[in-house]
């Protein structure tokens, strides 16, 4: 009986002095007021879960929508993707021909397919200095000197930047400390920021490799291997080859 | 492709998820653009822009589903006006206020309609909530509080045989719903 007057009230459902006669109830019952209380929580979590999932499905409307059908992509996007070409093309040329020889170790293997990519940041107008900072930093291979500077920036973002944690992550590649890249690559994953998920699970897949974790590598590499359509998909489809020999 | 008028929109907003999917998709094909140009004329990135749009949207279904948008506005100046709020928000709190480059007609737009966007941290926790309840459970919960559908068409979305035994359905998830939240004290601080 009060789950479906309490409802009515959180609902809207009431009539003014109905509601006005509830609330004096609320006032003058404290076990009522308890269960208002629970039950009102209960009631805002469920629409903050509804809005959550609302934005996810937004995000996936974008990726279909925006990503798929723009021809023209921001600055990162066009060198991600003409970078991803070139590596896929120089990568394929390489590992082809030491694919008809022998399967390749799991360090091989890295070493064959690794390539960080350029980190050109998006910067809005009023130029921050550490975004140059950090992309000196970076081209230059100062990769200790990369990560405390991204790491810096990033603990002010209160929305932490994809672009910026796959650097983070492959500076400490680069710094021969897989694991602590883990992490960064996974986050980006987590927040299903689609423009990037392909590259995350890439260098997942070769951080695991450095690290000789091969059933960690292949769930990666097989992610993209499962999809045409993804970044990375013929060398990965070559690597899960090479692993399961 | 011809537009959806606001009326088809809000219609379809209002239905079965097919439809309420489809009505996303206009809301971004008709919408984003100008919203994207707004974003990125005025220091944004089309991160940002993607990031604001879809809170833009999330405000403007806020106000449908509660049955209170009004049709005094188009949907495209009010979300236009929402998405303008949302990013001059944002500028202020990373102290870059600038003059904006309007791109559209707007209006005022109540502020605390637009305390409903979580935040990240918020976000997440209600994720990790989320996985505890359960697929059905969150299901018939989300249609009653948040699509606040009647017994009858939950009963039909979940294949239930009857009104009673959704109305149950649901009780017993609220329910659970209720341990968990009694559970989680750290909630009470996420969601205010």
């Amino acid at each position: 009986m009060n789950e479906n007057r309490i409802d009515q009230y959180l609902l809207n459902l009431l009539s003014p002095e109905e509601k006005s006669s509830f609330e004096k109830q609320l006032q003058k019952d404290e076990n009522l007021m308890k269960e208002f209380l629970l039950h009102k929580e209960a009631f805002e979590t469920i629409e903050g879960i509804g809005r959550v999932e609302l934005k996810s499905k937004l995000k996936k409307i974008h990726s279909e929508e925006v990503e798929n059908q723009n021809g023209e992509s921001s600055n990162i996007r066009s060198f991600i993707s003409k970078f991803a070409i070139a590596a896929s093309f120089v990568g394929l040329i390489a590992f082809g021909w030491w694919w008809m020889q022998k399967p390749l170790s799991p360090a091989d293997l890295y070493t064959q397919n690794f390539e960080p990519f350029e980190l050109t940041l998006n910067q809005r107008s009023g130029s921050e200095k550490l975004y140059d900072d950090i992309e000196t930093a970076y081209t230059k291979g100062q990769y200790e000197n990369a990560i405390a500077l991204i790491k810096s920036y990033l603990e002010n973002q209160e929305k932490r930047s994809s672009q910026l944690l796959l650097g983070l992550g492959i500076s400490y590649m680069q710094d021969e400390n897989p694991q602590n890249a883990i992490p960064y690559f996974e986050e980006i994953i987590d927040n299903k920021d689609f423009n990037f998920e392909d590259e995350s699970h890439w260098y997942l897949g070769l951080a695991y490799l450095k690290m000789n974790d091969i059933p960690k590598a292949k769930v990666h590499f097989e992610i993209l291997a499962s999809d045409p359509s993804k970044d990375h998909y013929k060398q990965s489809v070559d690597i899960v080859s090479n692993l399961n020999k | 492709m011809k537009n959806w008028s606001d009326e088809e929109i809000i219609s379809c907003l209002l239905n079965e998820s097919i439809k309420r999917d489809l009505a996303l998709k206009q809301l971004y094909i008709q919408l984003y653009p100008i919203i994207k140009s707004f974003i990125v004329k005025n220091n944004g990135t089309e991160e940002d822009a993607a990031d604001i749009f879809q809170d833009g949207i999330i405000v403007f279904y806020e106000k449908v589903r509660l049955r209170q948008f009004k049709l005094n506005s188009s949907i495209r100046t009010y979300v236009y006006s929402v998405c303008k709020h949302l990013w001059l928000n944002k500028l202020r709190a990373q102290k870059k206020i600038t003059s904006l480059t309007e791109e559209s007609e707007s209006i005022t737009v109540d502020p605390l309609s637009l305390n409903i966007i979580g935040t990240r941290e918020k976000n997440e926790y209600l994720i990790k909530l989320l996985a505890s309840l359960g697929e059905d459970c969150k299901k018939v919960l989300l249609y009653y509080y948040f699509d606040r559908l009647k017994m009858k068409q939950i009963a039909d979305r979940m294949n239930f045989a009857n009104e009673q035994v959704a109305k149950n359905k649901k009780s017993s998830c609220l329910k659970k719903l209720k341990t968990i939240v009694s559970k989680s004290p750290h909630l009470k601080d996420i969601l205010e």
